[in-house]
């Protein structure tokens, strides 16, 4: 057979090959035995690769796959061509798992009736995590850039002026990712108990400060992204253990986005309660779209009950930011929140007045940071003082 | 444990206790027998777990992946032949795509491109040993995995583990197409026979 098609049996063998292209290479496989052959021996030999990253799966895992397994029935044996995933064809049929993957799963679904996606159908919940956030697939994403360009933590603290009781405002929020963590992780199938440790180790992270402790999970290599508090199991477990450790950051990054995706709502309501509410909502859509960008990344800082967070789309080239229990300034003076970038200092937007003022959402230049300072009321076109607060994003 | 009628080797997970394979499971399991699949749940969830998060990263996600792939094998355990390859080939297998079909799926491409610009590329193989809990078979697969070329190993551990097609791999390693389908398959030639020996 063609020499350069044989040389595909490496990239079928490990999921490699374009749609197209397993189209083609499984057509070539039905005539060329000594392909199939190879084929199967390099599966065999991609599947240890598989194996040596076993991991030990939460214990709630396992209730849930045998319930559903019990909510399915069996295909029957024999199986007419395009029904099951990865019945062989027959003796000369394209190897061991002949109907390659993709084709064969559509294939399945459709054939069935009862196709993959809807055979676990009524799915215990992992679903509704993805969908509900619209970002599920980046969310370890973020998390793991969120540490990565957090720095200056602390300069939130520096109070511009009024003294006045700052802590008022923020706890309204702070009772909120709370909830939203535990929405969350029971969303990935863990039980309550797992949901209440994510929903804190999520506060933990976007409102508990940005002091040294908390970099140690920000920190963590892209590697670690890789898990979830909700895999944490039980308590004192040392494997437990492990896996929190190794998982913090996706559960900080996406309480820090139900953090902020309540405070855009409850920004957007506070602000549509002043103005019209028609300028309201597109203040809303525009933040969800930031939101919702697949690309979309969180940084969070904190500094005694002040705690910001910022969204940033490169794609889209936005940023959304908010802050909360900002300390009181004198009516004459408004937060101002700028890029930070090469040419300088832009202003991205006002902060209303009061404590919890409406979400600022501008234009950020990939690689800018975000500042804020203290400026006469309503804003200046260049900054007039000195940022009490900077913001390093993630790029 | 039961030679394969095709395949060199059985790796440690092949015996499930009590002399039965994996594959006396599968028939279990075929003619519906619920405690033959828990412990087939038991010998390869962790394994399709742990292959699931290497490629997805995503926890959630990859959960929601490994408990399809799960239930999948219940579902099709009827059309298990086992003269065509191992259980535990066909789990792995059938992990592996579903994880490449959810990471090529567009809400994450994006995702993937940012983990590109990470640092998959520089260190690949000692952050896959992180996770691993099957000692023997990580340090077989370790071992087998510094026979390979440098360009070969990156090659495999970007295409299988990171779930990366060929053509992505060779933007990636900044190599021609033609270079890293032959790598791929030396470097998996090259540890089938490390491996086998090994097993």
């Amino acid at each position: 057979m063609n020499a350069e098609i044989h040389t595909l049996t490496g990239a079928y063998a490990m999921d490699a090959l374009s749609e197209d292209e397993r189209v083609t290479f499984e057509h070539h496989m039905a005539e060329c035995p000594s392909c199939t052959a190879e084929v199967a021996e390099l599966q065999d030999t991609a599947a240890r690769l598989g194996l040596a990253v076993a991991t030990t799966p939460p214990s709630s895992m396992k209730s849930e796959v045998l319930a559903a397994a019990r909510r399915v029935r069996q295909l029957p044996p024999g199986g007419e061509p395009g029904l099951p995933s990865f019945t062989p064809t027959g003796p000369t049929g394209p190897g061991p798992f002949s109907p390659g993957p993709y084709g064969a799963d559509s294939s399945g679904s459709d054939g069935s009736g009862a196709g993959q996606p809807g055979q676990f159908g009524p799915r215990p919940s992992g679903a509704g995590q993805a969908g509900s956030f619209g970002a599920g697939p980046s969310g370890a994403g973020q998390a793991g850039q969120t540490g990565a360009g957090r720095s200056g933590p602390g300069q939130f603290g520096a109070e511009p002026s009024g003294a006045g009781p700052p802590g008022s405002s923020g706890d309204g929020l702070s009772g909120r990712p709370g909830q939203f963590g535990v929405g969350l992780s029971g969303s990935t199938g863990t039980g309550p108990a797992d949901a209440g440790l994510a929903g804190g180790s999520g506060m933990a992270g976007s409102a508990g400060g940005r002091s040294g402790p908390a970099d140690g999970p920000f920190a963590a290599s892209p590697d670690s992204a890789g898990s979830a508090g909700g895999f944490a199991g039980s308590p004192g477990d040392e494997l437990a253990a492990r896996r929190a450790r190794r998982w913090p950051t996706w559960t900080a990054g996406l309480a820090a986005a139900a953090c902020l995706v309540v405070a855009v709502v409850f920004g957007a309501q506070a602000f549509s309660a002043q103005r019209e509410s028609r300028q309201a909502q597109e203040q809303l859509d525009l933040m969800l779209s930031v939101l919702a960008a697949p690309d979309a990344r969180i940084a969070t800082a904190s500094a005694g009950d002040s705690r910001a967070t910022a969204v940033v789309s490169q794609s889209q080239g936005k940023v959304a930011f908010m802050a909360r229990g900002m300390p009181p300034l004198p009516d004459d003076r408004s937060y101002q929140v700028w890029s930070i970038g090469p040419t300088g200092m832009h202003s991205i937007g006002v902060m209303g007045t009061g404590a919890d003022p409406a979400p600022v959402l501008g234009s950020l230049a990939d690689g800018d940071s975000i500042g804020v300072t203290v400026e006469p009321r309503g804003g200046s076109t260049t900054p007039s003082t000195d940022p009490i607060m900077e913001f390093d994003l993630p790029t | 444990m039961r030679e394969r009628a095709r395949g060199p080797r059985h790796g440690p997970l092949q015996a499930v206790g009590a002399g039965q394979t994996l594959e006396d499971l599968m028939a279990l399991v075929a003619r519906g027998d619920e405690s033959a699949f828990e412990r087939l749940y038991d010998a390869l969830a962790g394994p399709i777990l742990g292959l699931v998060l290497r490629v997805l990263r995503d926890p959630a996600q990859s959960e929601e992946v490994a408990q399809e792939v799960l239930v999948e094998l219940w579902r099709t355990a009827t059309r298990y032949r086992p003269d065509l390859g191992s259980v535990r080939t066909w789990a792995m297998t059938l992990a592996h795509r579903r994880a490449v079909d959810r990471v090529r799926s567009a809400q994450a491409a994006v995702d993937r491109e940012d983990r590109v610009a990470e640092s998959q590329v520089e260190r690949p193989f000692d952050q896959v040993a992180d996770e691993v809990t099957s000692r023997l078979e990580r340090e077989q697969v370790r071992r087998c995995m510094g026979t390979l070329t440098d360009l070969q190993r990156e090659s495999v551990v970007l295409a299988y583990y990171g779930g990366y097609t060929y053509r992505e791999v060779a933007q990636l390693l900044d190599v021609p197409l033609g270079t890293v389908k032959t790598r791929l398959r030396d470097g998996l030639i090259r540890l089938r026979d490390c491996l086998g020996v090994a097993g």
